[in-house]
């Protein structure tokens, strides 16, 4: 098992004719993730890498069976795009797409409200179900399958972590970025409700950051629901109150979002944080004996 | 994107909510001619894009002409923080009888605009929420629909304002929402918004702060933005870079790993002369601006280079060695770490192409440690 995605999974990428679109239908393709298609408004009937392109999702659902969707269109037209996802009923849609206005951001959320889609993003890296399936940014090299459910706001981070226990023996049931946008979709409270009916999940690890109060609504959720641990990584402890450190929502305002208000909400919920990113594979071995 | 004051009053004017007289100044020479405009008793404002101007001396208030001629020469050319002050606003000194404060900001976790309204103003509202929580009330506002009468309602009743000013006030509210709702901003605030003696509404301080992602669509907006050339080669390449005040270069791909990257740094010691994100994606021009950033300073001991990314480390890995041709003279350490997609290619371009004093790493936490020792080695 895995969660959200796994072998069987369909996907179709919106702007497959596009740089990112193009490279990523290669490259996701190449691991294995079933992708049955790609949108690009008139340019339906080419192909790319061997895979159909359609004019509109609509028209590509009369043809194939569509679980996912990925989003590879530029900032500024990437609303159009998700909401003609949402329109379609994708029940899963994903949105590395950087640089998307606030104001669209949160038109697409009101949207998304009404709907049963569920959205990773905007500003993912993807996800990965090791083994089976993934879409994005993510190189797939660096995770294999195994017991440990990763949930990041940070895509690189995501790899190194994935890269570190992987080579430490430790492979893992999914991972994914939530986004590094201010405003997104899944969240980590999502994340964990998911990781927790997933049988093959045994441990859940958080990458947090500076920002926003996802970590302390999260470490509450935790607290109340999660009987699997949880181990957490929080990035940005030496960041100056106010400045933005390049996820625009990884900025602290006054107290709240600072690293110790969240350091301190994983603390009240017996949830370890480490001090560094490699201490992260020895802490989830050390707890893989304990469990056994 | 920080407006200056007078740009955000511009906008105010334009939207109907009402501003104090003002006269804006680059030159003493305009007093002279214009200072009638605004009376004899004025408040003398430094036009910079920070917080906390009136605690670093930019605010100065005059009660005669010598007075405001002399604040105003003061303030000219003048610096506050690492800002020069070329513009000063003279306003009208307004008889104040109450302050308010008023936003409009985006809610990130609900991901809806939200009214902020305090009946304290003058001070920021964060100190409010910590001292006299009771004076802030909050509404979440539909942008389907966008604010509607009786939410205003609503605020205002919990409130306790006087009853004469709920006309005014509405306006305004719905004015602030507009422009909020139509420039793309993060934050559109009044703070204060002043009662004048005489019972007016008057917006005598005002914020905005526009978001970045938005320019595209907001032109005229940005035309207004002045920036530093630093600012400039960054925006111009896509990437993210902060200039702090430590030692080391630093460039990361993805800004959690930047972040962590920096964290790194502290952790061992070290002190980071910059936050740089070179975006996890395919960006061409990402990484050779970014190493055009840290080669032209001359403040660094070393330079950190550490990532994971998913993208393409062949590109990567040429733009590194580009940069390095271009000066020949530099001849600091560079430590780097660089892994993922395309790894071994990436490995291969800098082994055919040797530099001297760069070191590689494979290891995470080995590299930010080898970075921060070789930052505190003497070059002779």
């Amino acid at each position: 098992m895995s969660i959200l995605v796994n072998k069987d999974t369909c996907l179709i990428i919106q702007g497959i004719t596009g740089k990112y679109g193009e490279f990523y239908c290669q490259a996701n393709g190449e691991y294995g993730t079933k992708i049955v298609g790609g949108t690009s408004p008139g340019k339906g009937g080419q192909e790319v890498h061997g895979i159909p392109v359609y004019n509109s999702l609509k028209e590509a659902q009369r043809r194939t069976r569509i679980d996912a969707s990925i989003v590879w269109v530029p900032g500024p037209f990437a609303k159009i795009a998700v909401f003609e996802a949402i329109d379609a009923e994708i029940g899963l849609i994903i949105c590395p797409v950087d640089g998307i206005p606030v104001k669209d951001s949160m038109l697409i959320m009101r949207k998304l409200k009404d709907s049963k889609s569920i959205l990773i993003g905007p500003n993912t890296p993807g996800i990965i179900t090791p083994g089976q399936f993934v879409a994005g940014f993510m190189p797939p090299h660096a995770f294999s399958p195994g017991p440990v459910g990763i949930a990041s706001r940070s895509g690189t981070l995501t790899y190194q972590i994935g890269s570190l226990l992987t080579k430490a023996g430790v492979g893992q049931s999914t991972s994914l970025g939530i986004g590094g946008d201010p405003i997104v979709g899944f969240n980590f409270i999502q994340a964990l409700q998911e990781f927790e009916a997933d049988t093959d999940t045994k441990i859940i690890i958080l990458i947090c950051e500076i920002g926003g109060s996802q970590e302390e609504m999260a470490a509450d959720f935790i607290k109340k629901n999660i009987s699997k641990p949880v181990l957490c990584f929080i990035g940005g402890r030496m960041a100056q109150n106010g400045t933005r450190m390049g996820h625009a929502g990884a900025i602290i305002s006054g107290k709240y979002g600072s690293f110790e208000s969240k350091l301190k909400a994983f603390k009240d919920a017996d949830v370890p944080v480490a001090e560094l990113l490699t201490e992260l594979p020895d802490m989830v071995i050390n707890m893989l004996n304990r469990k056994r | 994107m920080r407006l200056l004051e007078f740009q955000v009053k511009e906008i105010f004017n334009e939207y109907g909510i009402p501003v104090p007289k003002a006269l804006l100044v680059e030159n003493l020479s305009a007093l002279d001619t214009d200072a009638a405009l605004i009376g004899d008793k004025a408040v003398i404002k430094a036009q910079v894009p920070m917080g906390g101007r009136g605690k670093a001396g930019g605010i100065k208030i005059g009660r005669t002409n010598q007075e405001i001629k002399s604040h105003t020469s003061t303030l000219l050319g003048s610096k506050l923080k690492e800002y020069l002050v070329s513009m000063v606003l003279i306003e009208e000194l307004l008889e104040v009888s109450a302050e308010y404060y008023l936003a409009i900001i985006t809610n990130d976790q609900m991901g809806l605009p939200e009214i902020i309204f305090g009946t304290l103003g003058g001070v920021e509202i964060e100190q409010t929420a910590e001292q006299f929580p009771d004076a802030i009330h909050r509404k979440m506002i539909d942008p389907l629909y966008g604010v509607q009468p009786y939410e205003i309602s609503d605020l205002l009743v919990s409130s306790v304002i006087p009853d004469r000013l709920w006309p005014q006030m509405n306006g305004i509210i719905q004015n602030l929402y507009k422009i909020y709702w139509e420039t793309d901003s993060q934050l559109a605030e009044i703070n204060p918004l002043v009662v004048t003696s005489s019972g007016e509404l008057i917006a005598a301080d005002g914020k905005m702060i526009i978001d970045d992602n938005a320019l595209f669509r907001q032109k005229s907006l940005a035309e207004k933005r002045t920036m530093q050339s630093y600012e400039k080669t960054a925006e111009d390449a896509h990437i993210n870079y902060i200039p702090l005040s430590g030692d080391i270069g630093m460039m990361g791909t993805g800004a959690g790993m930047a972040m962590a990257n920096l964290d790194q740094v502290a952790h061992f010691g070290g002190n980071p002369a910059n936050f740089m994100d070179v975006g996890p994606a395919i960006n061409i021009h990402g990484v050779r601006a970014g190493m055009e950033l840290l080669l032209s300073r001359a403040d660094l001991k070393a330079i950190l280079i550490s990532g994971y990314t998913g993208s393409r480390l062949d590109i990567f890995a040429q733009d590194v060695v580009d940069a390095l041709k271009d000066h020949p003279e530099f001849n600091i350490p560079i430590v780097i770490r660089l892994q993922g997609r395309n790894e071994e290619i990436g490995r291969k371009i800098f082994e055919e192409n040797p530099f001297k004093n760069i070191y590689f790493c494979d290891d995470f936490d080995k590299a930010a440690e080898l970075a921060v020792r070789l930052s505190r080695q003497v070059i002779v």
